[in-house]
């Protein structure tokens, strides 16, 4: 079975990417997938979710 | 009428035999709920059920025990969540063997309360295996798959071997841009 690009799992993945880049020191590779992984989980998300907040805030 | 008598019970037995399929779908959506105490409740109604029309042991009983390993998970109930995933890693080794999903399933859960609870050299082997279990059945191209290397690759970052953990999780991810 193929998963859609958007499921919340490729999230994940690109969530742990990001964190491992961050570990390294790779900053821009960091925030390339955890900007990935934010919108993709964002669009699992119902609109008024706390994380949708957190985003407008910043 | 011996015959009759046992052919009457045999079929009332089967008759109720739906019960447990109720409590089980009652108990999981107590759980999605986070209703803990409900849905362990409904577990057990559906344990009890199964038990008095298959035995004591039959493949039934793998998705009480799966479904109990996930309501003493969420409720932070670790040694039961143990106990219920080794007894549904145990019946689906006896009926089923274990290059079945299922039988990888039960034991990646059994690694995440494991993970939880900090037994992390019981961890990796759990993951390892699951994950070799799902690249026989399922294939390399598989989400399952990918889910599994993903784990594992989560795994080694909190351990801070981030080389490997890198190469799990790009794998990981490979497979599933590949729509």
């Amino acid at each position: 079975m193929r998963l859609n690009q958007d499921d919340p799992s490729t999230g994940l993945t690109n969530m742990n990417l990001g964190m491992l880049y961050e570990g390294l020191g790779n900053r821009d590779l960091a925030i390339e997938y955890l900007e990935t992984a934010l919108s993709i989980i964002k669009k699992s998300l119902p609109a008024d979710h706390p994380i949708e907040l957190l985003h407008r805030f910043n | 009428m011996k015959f009759l008598t046992l052919f009457l019970i045999f079929r009332f037995g089967v008759a109720n035999s739906q019960d447990w399929q109720k409590y089980i779908q009652e108990s999981n959506a107590l759980l999605k709920q986070r209703d803990f105490d409900s849905a362990l409740e409904k577990a057990k109604l559906a344990y009890d059920d199964i038990t008095r029309v298959y035995g004591d042991s039959s493949q039934f009983h793998i998705n009480i025990f799966g479904l109990m390993g996930r309501i003493y998970f969420y409720s932070g109930n670790y040694d039961n969540a143990i106990e219920s995933y080794e007894a549904e890693k145990s019946l689906i080794l006896r009926f089923r063997g274990n290059e079945d999903l299922n039988y990888a399933r039960a034991i990646n859960n059994l690694s995440v309360v494991f993970s939880s609870i900090g037994r992390n050299s019981e961890v990796e082997p759990l993951l390892k295996e699951s994950i070799e279990i799902k690249r026989k059945v399922m294939g390399e191209n598989d989400t399952s798959y990918a889910k599994s290397l993903n784990n594992l690759g989560q795994y080694y970052f909190t351990r801070g071997e981030y080389p490997e953990a890198e190469k799990l999780l790009l794998k990981a991810l490979e497979i599933k841009k590949c729509d």
